[in-house]
């Protein structure tokens, strides 16, 4: 076991170097910090720190958006001995000044995404400024540390005035880690997604401390948009990653819509039934066009934060992945028990992890000791005392261990409601009952005080609220006479109030319960219905319902967009940037004027969903070992003497070109100088860059013909690269040509003119040298027609390669690079 | 012939800051260039859309491609129009473009002088 998060970080240095660690796609391409880059830039941020006087025991408040920089910061914090004070990115300012009084931090590492450099008076260090700050300085070293430092301070309230800041050291962490590691091994194959907020223990062990400990590979996402998070899942082949029970409910949910809205429910009970007497393989081949909806790799979910729904947990895991539950607490670094891969159950919480001991109290509550469990409470020894009986650590759960030694839970002991007779009713019992009624989306049950009584009351989110009543009457005929449900109440919005684990606020439900009814449902409730409706058309009547604040039976076929529909030149481009953010459909601004109609923009959306269905062809084969051998072996004996024939050819400047590729390169090119320049080129550049050389070409002229595009793929390794609506679609083929390591050609002035004059560069050209953060070769062709006029000599002078900083102007990029070209 | 030609925009802050944040990060690769919001604030953001749609009134720019110029600034902070590459600008002898914020508001003006303008 580690003794601090430093020795950690150095192992895994050690085992697994150059591994991918963490990976996030700003852009179209992805970035990628090996295990080796993640180790040395947060030693660099390290001495940034230094620089701005943090030392040893100083306090770090860090708040920010899960992203690679966060990790670099967070490492950095720790390799200094500072102490981090890790904050959700939905805290609200006035929570951060309470934790920021409270521990006096000295900094704050941030990110423009929360604007927590504005929100509290502390030197701030912003995530997007993090690596043009730390490029040129040295590694400081790591600080003389003891598994008894403290590493972290986690504040576990965000709504209260009370929040406590739990202590957590070094050796709290590597105990849990070292514990976890023993339950679920893990190894260098898992590929995990992390959504859930680093700033809770939960997804901070589960998905950080474990997953570099395995030499996992951990990607983040820029946003959660399902669009994106299904793509980024495909494209990362993601199979393993940490999830709250909700959002399991609401993917399986949505599952058995569609298999309803199909009238597929028959085959899916009898695929189910099937299920239970198939292994994994099988399963997973069964429901195969399920797991598409995931990526196709999703083979592992961690749920935590929450209880997990037995019937639930038992669904997953007939689908073929397999759903660990575990619990914890943030005082327990955070993981108590847990299910392992090989016994996987979904009535219990697991057994106790290695290390951690458990016993239940005479109150039935689970009480923890160990090596991870907190010393106590920031700077509140009152607190600390009241949550400690000796050195057991009072968890505040119910629960009990069974004969096979596994935890169960009952629920929380504030939760629990006591009735006036004495008894107690925990409301997660109830719930599952109700959870197991298809009428309902989600219900939660708390207890309301009724005079001298409490009433144990369910609020339902229910798709026909009319059936509520129905519900009830199901619920109480299972249930114990104390638990029957007195009142309920449908409640009126989308969702029900939630914390950033999107547990339901109950407080929140039972004070808004309290004092009459509750708040009408917000603008995010509509979206949240139009995304979910599957027909577009009725999307676009409630998006454009939702944008101008008109009802949705005022939005008619011949309203005029600027007229009747009151979408200035702002609510069109939010209009059209939520069609495309949320139904994946880019449509062109310019073909959406005031005087257009709802039934025209209905027309455009339909024939981009159509054009959407009929992008180019983004062939891989061209790609593989033998295409690119064969590509090698026709070049050398057909192409490159035809061209001979032809051109006579000379390259100037090869120097600027490293010796062997150690990643992609955009050549930028004119083309204007001869007909076949895309073969000129490769005929001249060395043949280690030539092998791992794609071109762009135009997606309507090359690519329209089928025949010539497979010619041209398969002569050239060419892609189409469109101008019109599938630009986005070609864009992301060239990211994942060039993480892949394929060098790009690009001819930036749009069309060929041989002979002419060279034509401006397209202002896309500056957008892809700086968001592909790749250097850029400009390159110069200049013909010069011989006396034989069968024969053209032909000039190729590469240029030194040029770098663009995250941020540079798309204008001035693509006038150096065309300056650059020209001046060649 | 030369044309003096004028485009003002006032944008309510607190709407633009809406749109924003629904339209996500497709709003600002539709209307805005890095160099424009790398760093700025909601309201200078929303000072950069109020400019861009007073020189797309003033220099009947193509509709809905907000990309063609890009807002900066001087050395000394003047606000700045500039045209992309391919964008033909040859017939704008000169433009002027000038921002005021006042409390919830921000509001842009730009004078132009275009020579045969090409609706004339």
């Amino acid at each position: 076991m580690h003794p601090t998060t430093n020795h950690f970080l150095d192992d895994i240095v050690r085992r697994f170097d150059e591994r991918p660690a963490l990976l996030f796609k700003p852009g179209f391409r992805y970035r990628v910090w090996s295990y080796r880059a993640l180790r040395d830039a947060s030693a660099q941020v390290a001495s940034l720190l230094q620089d701005r006087g943090v030392g040893k025991g100083d306090r770090v408040v860090l708040w920010g958006p899960n992203a690679p920089h966060w990790v670099l910061a967070f490492f950095g914090c720790l390799r200094l001995g500072a102490i981090l004070v890790p904050l959700d990115m939905r805290s609200t300012a006035d929570f951060v000044r309470q934790v920021v009084a409270k521990t006096a931090p000295v900094l704050v590492l941030t990110s423009r995404a929360v604007g927590g450099d504005a929100a509290v008076d502390l030197p701030a260090i912003l995530f997007e400024d993090l690596e043009g700050l730390i490029h040129d300085l040295p590694a400081a070293p790591p600080a003389s540390l003891g598994s008894d430092d403290l590493a972290e301070i986690m504040f576990t309230s965000g709504t209260t005035g009370d929040a406590k800041g739990v202590l957590l050291t070094h050796g709290n962490l590597m105990a849990n880690l070292h514990a976890v590691q023993q339950v679920i091994p893990g190894d260098a194959s898992f590929r995990m997604l992390s959504l859930l907020p680093l700033s809770h223990m939960f997804e901070q062990m589960g998905s950080l401390f474990a997953g570099l400990g395995c030499g996992a590979s951990i990607t983040f996402v820029t946003s959660r948009q399902p669009a994106i998070l299904l793509k980024t899942m495909q494209e990362r082949r993601i199979n393993m990653m940490l999830l709250v029970p909700q959002a399991l409910d609401l993917f399986m949910k949505s599952i058995e819509r569609e298999v309803a809205n199909r009238g597929k429910q028959h085959a899916w009970e009898v695929l189910m039934k099937l299920a239970r007497r198939l292994p994994v393989a099988l399963r997973r081949l069964l429901f195969r066009q399920v797991h598409a909806r995931f990526g196709g790799h999703l083979r592992i979910v961690v749920s935590g934060g929450a209880a997990l729904d037995q019937a639930l947990g038992e669904k997953w895991h007939l689908l073929g992945v397999s759903v660990l539950q575990g619990y914890g607490a943030t005082e327990a670094s955070p993981v108590i028990s847990c299910h392992s891969l090989t016994e996987a159950r979904f009535d219990s919480v697991g057994r106790p992890v290695p290390g951690v001991e458990v016993r239940i109290a005479d109150s039935g509550e689970i009480q923890v000791r160990g090596p991870n469990i907190t010393r106590g409470y920031w700077q509140a020894p009152e607190q600390t005392a009241a949550a400690f009986d000796g050195e057991w650590y009072k968890t505040g759960d119910i629960g009990f261990i069974d004969d096979a030694g596994h935890l169960h839970i009952r629920g929380r002991v504030k939760e629990m409601i006591v009735l006036a007779n004495g008894q107690n009713v925990f409301p997660e019992d109830v719930e599952a009952v109700l959870h197991r009624n298809p009428a309902v989306t989600d219900a939660t049950v708390v207890g309301l005080q009724q005079g001298q009584d409490t009433q144990v009351h369910a609020v339902f989110l229910l798709e026909e609220p009319d059936r509520a009543s129905e519900v009830v009457a199901a619920a109480n005929r299972e249930l114990a006479e104390h638990q029957q449900i007195r009142g309920f109440t449908v409640w009126p919005e989308a969702d029900f109030p939630r914390t950033h684990t999107l547990k339901v606020k109950k407080a929140v439900l039972v004070d808004a319960l309290s004092s009459g009814v509750p708040s009408p449902a917000p603008a995010d409730g509509a979206r949240a219905q139009a995304t979910a409706s599957a027909d577009p058309k009725e999307r676009l009547v409630r998006l454009v319902s939702e944008v101008s604040g008109l009802a949705q039976e005022q939005v008619l076929a011949e309203h005029t967009i600027g007229g009747d529909l009151n979408l200035d030149s702002l609510k069109r481009v939010e209009m059209l940037s939520i069609i495309e953010q949320e139904m994946g459909v880019y449509i062109d601004e310019s073909l959406v004027g005031s005087q257009t109609t709802f039934a025209e923009l209905q027309d455009l959306l339909d024939s981009q969903v159509q054009a959407k269905a009929a992008l180019p062809p983004f062939y891989t084969w061209p790609l593989s070992v033998w295409f690119s051998l064969l590509r090698e072996v026709l070049h050398r004996i057909v192409v490159f003497p035809l061209f001979s024939v032809r051109y006579r050819t000379r390259a100037t400047g090869l120097e600027h070109l490293p010796d062997s590729p150690g990643g992609p390169l955009l050549f930028a090119a004119n083309h204007n100088a001869v007909r076949g320049d895309s073969m000129v080129l490769a005929k001249v550049t060395p043949p280690a860059w030539r092998r791992h050389l794609s071109f762009a070409a135009a997606a309507e002229i090359t690519f329209g013909k089928r025949m010539t595009g497979i010619f041209a793929a398969l002569i050239a390794n060419a892609f189409p690269l469109s101008r019109e609506n599938a630009i986005r679609a070609s864009l992301e083929h060239m990211g994942r040509l060039m993480d892949e390591g394929w060098s790009v050609v690009i001819f930036p002035e749009g069309e060929q003119r041989i002979g002419g004059p060279m034509l401006p560069f397209q202002s896309g050209t500056g957008m892809l040298a700086v968001e592909s953060h790749t250097p850029v070769v400009p390159v110069h062709l200049v013909s010069e027609p011989q006396r034989r006029r069968f024969r053209t000599r032909v000039a190729v002078r590469f240029g030194r390669p040029l770098t663009f900083p995250p941020g540079t102007s798309y204008i001035d990029a693509t006038r150096q690079i065309e300056s650059a070209v020209k001046a060649l | 012939m030369l044309q003096v030609r004028t485009g003002v925009d006032l944008v309510v802050i607190a709407e633009f800051a809406d749109a924003l944040e629904r339209g996500g990060a497709a709003f600002r690769r539709r209307v805005f260039h890095p160099s424009e919001i790398d760093g700025a604030t909601v309201e200078r953001q929303a000072a950069v859309f109020a400019a861009k749609e007073a020189a797309f009134k003033a220099l009947e720019l193509p509709a809905g491609n907000w990309l063609v110029v890009e807002i900066g600034h001087t050395e000394a902070g003047r606000p700045v129009i500039r045209f992309v590459p391919e964008y033909d600008s040859s017939h704008i002898v000169n433009c002027d473009l000038s921002i005021t914020h006042a409390g919830e508001y921000v509001a842009a003006s730009v004078v132009a002088l275009v020579d045969h303008a090409p609706d004339d």
